[in-house]
């Protein structure tokens, strides 16, 4: 069991990745904004982040890099319905692969989520970092 | 006094030519003769004297001697004649006999010689100016026809020739509309050129018809023309002046394709990223229904399996359209393009069935040319093997599951003109080459060949996304595909990857074992 932090703007998707982990047993904690999800982080400990990518106010990437600031060591999956029409969107992609241990694409299954996180929980365990090891994740 | 002269010349002529017959006489028999017979003569011999004056006009060489005679002689009988005249007079007028006669004679000799001499300048000149003409002629882009009206080539320019392929003489004395447009009047072009040119009796201006090469090929040529006319008021000659504007043709057809794939990419992807949305509380929430009724309803279990299906379902159809409009992004390494070519016909192999063969050539552990060392290529190993299969999956298709298909690993430069019709960077790239034994395809096909949801397998049996991911993967790469396919001929896909320069590591790291693979005897490593 690992407590989880989801951000994704669109509740009826965040809802559905949190009943989604629950099934594995996970602790989650779910946030529509990701200003807030930052206060949160001030304040609790958590062992693994789910972000939404593409989200108002402050993006997924701003938020992984905000979190990268304050620790090193926290796993951060990303979450990508593949990118609506957005600038420097190579860039983008880049810093994410860059920033997050894993980038998953939506939709995807029960299973696979759960065994992607528990995959970079591992690497954790290990004392790597996901990112050195790639963890892009392809939903075909 | 113009007259005057020329009427003694003439006299003195006719004189010089009686003279000679009477060579023998005595100079007073003479005088006596001429006192009495003189102005008789001078008038009834002026026919004589005319004739004598062209004869003049349209001597010889040897006629100057018969002339310079006739001029002596009509000296004598000048003085003969004006033997009463004051001797200044007489001086005076011979001086300008002299001057006029001689003159006129040494003037018309001079005057042959500068015409004979103004005509080989002009000859010169001439040949200079055609020589001049010729070069631009030949030298010029432009399209250059000289017809009659008729149709009968009377010329054409190198521009000509080398667009069409055609010798000179395959051309010239031929008709030009038979050779171009063998369907006549019934030919589409030929109806509206009619119709432009009201039946030939107007000029055309920048109207653009196609011009088919010796091997079949299509030009697209824009034509302005001109009449030359007779001297009866007629047009003796049709004069065509073209421009070849295929490539402007090409480039503004390939701009547009671009931006019709760019428009339709940047909607796809759109809709695709609300889709992918969308679809993941479908796709989980099915699931959890799945779970939640297991054991309990075993029908309403099956109705969330079925959502389920439908889910992933929808979920690979929105892969194909990420792929094709590049909004999933995938990490690139370089790889060494042949290393990561025979890699990917392993995974690539498992999409044939088994009667169908693959040969390769410029890769593989068969390859000890090593042609390939140093190309490396930027790409997503994934998306390797998904370009691959999917063109394995199609030329399967295309060979109804059996045949062999041949992949070849080569390089190419891409210059500025090629650059125009794939719309690719100038420069070095990979060129991966897949070729099947197929039914080939139509132009129709061609043209819609990577658009989304075109399909040409029956209903249910292909998503149409296939190619457009392709498509959309190997743009992501900074490369195209060149489709050459001819029905029932076969199709080759050549995929353009840039050429990288190679990881630091890469160069450092000694070359790979090879596994221990059946190789062919040609060299070509066969999978299968």
């Amino acid at each position: 069991m690992a407590r989880i932090l989801i951000i994704d703007d669109m509740p009826w998707v965040l809802n559905t990745v949190a009943m989604m982990l629950r099934q594995h047993g996970h602790q989650v904690t779910a946030l529509e904004d990701s200003q807030a999800a930052c206060s949160v982080l001030e304040d609790q400990e958590f062992d693994l982040v789910l972000t939404d990518v593409l989200m108002p106010d402050l993006d997924g990437r701003d938020l992984i890099r905000h979190i990268r600031e304050r620790s090193d060591y926290l796993p951060i999956i990303a979450m990508t319905g593949g990118g609506r029409s957005i600038s420097n969107m190579e860039e983008f992609f880049m810093d994410l692969y860059e920033l997050a241990d894993s980038v998953m694409k939506k939709p995807f299954t029960i299973r696979e989520i759960g065994d992607e996180v528990g995959r970079i929980l591992a690497l954790k365990e290990q004392g790597s970092h996901g990112r050195e090891c790639s963890g892009i994740i392809t939903t075909s | 006094m113009v007259g005057l002269f020329i009427l003694i010349d003439f006299s003195a002529e006719m004189a010089g030519v009686a003279f000679r017959g009477h060579p023998g006489e005595s100079q007073a028999k003479i005088v006596e003769f001429l006192d009495r017979w003189a102005a008789p003569i001078e008038i009834s011999l002026l026919p004589v004297i005319f004739l004598a004056v062209l004869f003049i006009f349209y001597k010889n060489t040897k006629q100057r001697e018969v002339m310079s005679q006739i001029y002596k002689a009509s000296l004598s009988l000048r003085r003969l004649l004006a033997e009463d005249g004051p001797v200044e007079e007489e001086i005076a007028l011979q001086n300008k006999v002299e001057g006029s006669f001689s003159g006129k004679i040494l003037q018309d000799l001079k005057l042959s010689e500068f015409s004979f001499r103004v005509l080989q300048i002009h000859k010169e000149k001439l040949k200079e100016e055609m020589a001049f003409q010729e070069h631009i002629m030949n030298e010029m882009s432009g399209l250059v026809v000289l017809l009659s009206p008729k149709g009968i080539i009377k010329y054409v320019n190198k521009a000509i020739l080398e667009t069409t392929g055609y010798k000179k003489d395959e051309l010239l004395g031929l008709n030009w509309w038979k050779i171009f447009y063998p369907a006549g009047r019934d030919d589409p072009e030929i109806i509206e050129l009619n119709r432009i040119s009201d039946g030939g009796r107007r000029c055309i201006r920048d109207h653009v018809m196609t011009l088919r090469t010796k091997d079949g090929g299509e030009r697209k040529v824009s034509w302005t023309t001109g009449n030359i006319f007779g001297d009866d008021g007629q047009p003796s000659a049709l004069i065509g002046v073209g421009t070849d504007i295929t490539m402007e043709r090409s480039r503004a057809a390939n701009e547009s394709e671009q931006e019709k794939m760019k428009a339709l990419a940047s909607m796809a992807g759109g809709l695709a990223h609300e889709i992918s949305n969308a679809l993941q509380p479908v796709l989980g929430m099915s699931e959890i229904l799945e779970i939640r009724l297991k054991g309990k309803d075993e029908e309403l279990e099956e109705c969330s399996r079925t959502i389920k299906r439908n889910a992933m379902h929808a979920r690979d159809i929105v892969a194909g359209v990420l792929a094709f409009s590049r909004r999933d992004q995938k990490k690139k390494d370089i790889y060494k393009a042949a290393d990561l070519l025979d890699e990917v016909m392993e995974f690539a192999d498992e999409f044939l069935p088994m009667e169908v063969r693959v040969s390769c050539f410029g890769f593989g552990p068969g390859d000890i040319s090593g042609v390939n060392d140093d190309v490396y290529i930027n790409v997503n190993r994934t998306e390797m093997v998904q370009v691959v299969a999917n063109m394995f999956t199609n030329a399967a298709h295309a060979m109804k599951q059996n045949g062999v298909i041949e992949v070849m690993l080569g390089q190419a430069s891409v210059d500025e003109v090629i650059s125009v019709s794939t719309g690719i960077k100038p420069g070095r790239y990979a060129v991966v080459s897949i070729k099947d034994q197929g039914i080939g395809m139509n132009d129709e096909v061609k043209k819609s060949l990577f658009t989304p949801f075109f399909t040409t397998k029956p209903l249910g049996e292909g998503t149409g996304l296939g190619l457009a991911a392709v498509y959309g993967i190997v743009r992501d790469w900074g490369g195209s595909i060149k489709v050459d396919s001819k029905e029932c001929d076969g199709t080759t896909f050549h995929i353009y990857i840039p050429l990288v320069e190679p990881e630091k590591e890469q160069i450092e790291k000694p070359a790979g074992e090879t596994m221990e693979t059946e190789s062919d005897a040609d060299g070509a490593h066969t999978y299968h």
